[in-house]
């Protein structure tokens, strides 16, 4: 199962302080940027790319990868903080987040988020650790008919997100999901762009999300003084984080559950962090008695865990198979490629003159980031503790300076101004949705999985011929529709019994 | 929980409003398409989510919806509103105005406005900002994100100036 001498070289290469020095720094900047509205874990990576021009290869990757982790991250302070999502795998921490922030309970969230980050980024990469053959060749099952199936599997999420009732959630999320559909499609042709060459590959969703979430949330700010409810007063608090480090592990069947979606989730190439987030959160709200949606910590832990194991499983598969499982990890398949590295089945056969080549080298990635994950911990305290006292500020302050970064940050992800112009428009509609009871983080879901599951249904469809029913004659996606049966009749049961449940007390009484 | 029968608000019917509007735009727009899946998929969709919106409309405006009991119809308080409005407008000039002055005079101009806007009364606070905010930010993007916020004519008088090149 495992290659011990490799192993043991791969600790000798750590003893190298450079690859040991590369790791918090590549964390640090990775957290700050990730942070920031707009900025995606890939801009936080490509931007720290010219750096490792100068490195050798393992320092060259492991700043990278320790990149990948600290951005995911990263996006959870503000999303708890201001309901605004760094990144968009944390727009599913933002609802449970956000609502915790309002009750006073900053600290206990960032701990919980903090807590659950770093151990789903460890978790996946132990996993990877011991399963890294049998698991890329599961991933290598999976194309087109299959990850249809997951997108599918994805929309159930929408009876989670809910708002005000459930055909609200999901006319939301279906609206999301019909703003998906614009752009290009499989075949070629342009949706509903009206001409526009900034439309060709659909609504940014980055763009999407900043305006729905973060834009349309400053209006909501302004209608109290200070984003912590009247009446509560909060300071920022380290003990209370650790304290909910603690309580992180209490809740250990939903941490190893949202770890091991995210890994599988991350493994499957084009799926990403988000994906993995909304699924591990959908997941855990199926599964806990307590409402989601007004600050359930399970919810946080859910998704953390979920969207920062991704990464762990899209490096498997990068290095692997040599597929870059999403953005990032293709960045840092680009780096690798830079220092003559090449990912795939062939990574892993030895050279004798190459020391950054067979086993020796991927398990030296897979403890740095182990590594890395661990050091997430202090240091997203550390950083969290100090960014929290931003809700101690007035929201009249805050809603101009908030609305600068969206403008900032949308016009960032492309360098268009006519992206900034549709973070104005999403960020009306948010707002509208929301006082109306739809919720906008249904649309955000809508819009990410619905060209995921409409190219991949039309790429199905080519691949058999024009027939896109015999996806059915394949056994992943029978067992992935199967799940996605079972979780819509479980999510009716739990309705139905929701709903006899107060009939029957009002007979009682 | 309490199950309460209410009137038709019309504002109700702003968001199914919008989703009809943009299923509209679709529907529209599939008829240009030329391979027929395509048009026919699409319009299925559309179908599908025009017959989810009518059964919003249905559910929750004339049947009445579940309320934990405070409901609060929206957009009532109209000082509180005409702040929105007036931020939210600046914002959509500040973009506008971008394109034309660059980044750095765009939001050293709109700046202050938003912050008057939303209610602040700080004037040095406000000074500070709105002077170091949109010039460290530019810095901040070009130099280390390599990323070119809109320009103008004092982003390029900064970029062309020597000190910023032998700082930066």
């Amino acid at each position: 199962m495992f290659d011990l001498p490799a192993l043991q070289n791969a600790f000798i290469m750590l003893m190298d302080w450079k690859v040991l020095l590369v790791i918090p720094i590549g964390l640090l900047y990775s957290i700050i940027v990730g942070a920031i509205p707009g900025f995606t874990t890939s801009m936080a990576i490509t931007t720290l790319l010219p750096l490792t021009y100068v490195l050798d290869p393992l320092s060259a990757i492991v700043i990278l990868a320790s990149a990948y982790g600290g951005a995911i991250y990263g996006g959870s302070i503000t999303a708890i903080l201001l309901h605004t999502p760094g990144t968009p795998a944390s727009a599913a921490t933002a609802i449970e987040g956000y609502a915790m922030t309002q009750k006073g309970e900053a600290s206990r969230a960032l701990g919980l988020a903090t807590t659950a980050s770093s151990i789903g980024g460890a978790f996946s990469y132990l996993f990877v650790f011991f399963v890294m053959v049998p698991i890329s060749w599961f991933a290598l099952r999976f194309s087109s008919p299959e990850l249809f199936a997951v997108a599918v599997f994805g929309i159930t999420i929408l009876a989670v997100i809910r708002g005000s009732s459930l055909a609200k959630g999901i006319a939301a999320g279906f609206f999301g999901f019909l703003l998906g559909l614009v752009g290009m499609t499989a075949y070629g042709q342009t949706r509903a762009t009206f001409g526009r060459v900034e439309l060709i590959e659909g609504f940014p969703t980055v763009t999407v999300l900043i305006g729905l979430l973060a834009f349309s949330q400053i209006f909501t700010m302004l209608e109290q003084k200070y984003i912590v409810q009247t009446g509560r007063e909060f300071e920022p608090n380290f003990r209370d984080m650790v304290k909910a480090s603690a309580e992180t592990f209490k809740d250990w069947f939903n941490l190893i559950r949202s770890s091991l979606i995210g890994t599988f989730v991350g493994l499957m190439p084009a799926a990403g962090s988000s994906i993995a987030s909304f699924i591990s959160y959908n997941e855990a709200s199926r599964n806990s008695k307590v409402p989601f949606g007004n600050g359930n910590p399970a919810g946080i832990i859910a998704s953390e865990a979920a969207n920062n194991a991704s990464e762990g499983g899209a490096m498997a598969t990068m290095l692997s198979l040599g597929i870059p499982g999403s953005p990032s990890s293709a960045i840092i398949m680009g780096a690798l490629l830079i220092h003559g590295i090449r990912p795939g089945p062939k990574l892993f056969i030895p050279k004798d003159y190459d020391p950054y080549s067979g086993m020796t080298f991927v398990y030296a990635i897979i403890l740095t980031q182990i590594l890395a994950a661990i050091l997430t911990w202090p240091m997203g305290l550390t950083i969290s503790k100090w960014g929290s006292r931003i809700i101690k500020i007035e929201t009249k302050v805050l809603a101009p300076l908030i609305a600068f970064l969206c403008v900032v940050g949308s016009f960032a992800s492309r360098s268009f101004i006519f992206d900034a112009s549709i973070m104005v428009v999403f960020g009306l509609i948010g707002f509208v949705f929301s006082k109306y009871g739809y919720p906008p983080v249904a649309i955000v879901l809508g819009i990410i999985l619905g060209p995921i599951a409409d190219g991949e249904l039309m790429r199905s469809a080519m691949l058999f011929f024009g027939n896109p029913w015999m996806i059915f004659t394949r056994p992943i996606v029978i067992v992935l529709f199967s799940i996605t049966a079972a979780a819509l009749l479980f999510t009716a049961f739990g309705e139905l019994r929701k709903k006899k449940k107060p009939a029957e007390e009002s007979s009682d009484d | 929980m309490e199950k309460e029968k209410k009137r038709i608000d019309l504002g109700e019917l702003i968001v199914p409003g919008i989703i009809i509007a943009t299923m509209a735009v679709f529907l529209y727009q599939s008829i240009g398409i030329d391979r027929p899946e395509d048009n026919l998929r699409l319009v299925w969709i559309v179908v599908g989510v025009l017959a989810l919106s009518l059964a919003v409309i249905l559910f929750s405006i004339f049947r009445g919806e579940e309320t934990d009991g405070k409901k609060k119809t929206p957009f009532r308080d109209t000082s509180l509103l005409k702040r929105q409005g007036l931020l939210y407008g600046l914002v959509a000039a500040y973009i506008f105005l971008m394109n034309i002055l660059g980044f750095i005079v765009s939001s050293t101009v709109m700046l202050p406005l938003m912050f008057l806007a939303s209610g602040v009364k700080k004037y040095r606070l406000i000074f500070a900002i709105s002077l170091l905010l949109p010039v460290v930010t530019y810095i901040l993007f070009r130099r280390f994100f390599n990323i070119l916020l809109p320009e103008g004519m004092i982003e390029t008088c900064l970029v062309d100036n020597v000190l910023y090149r032998k700082w930066f």
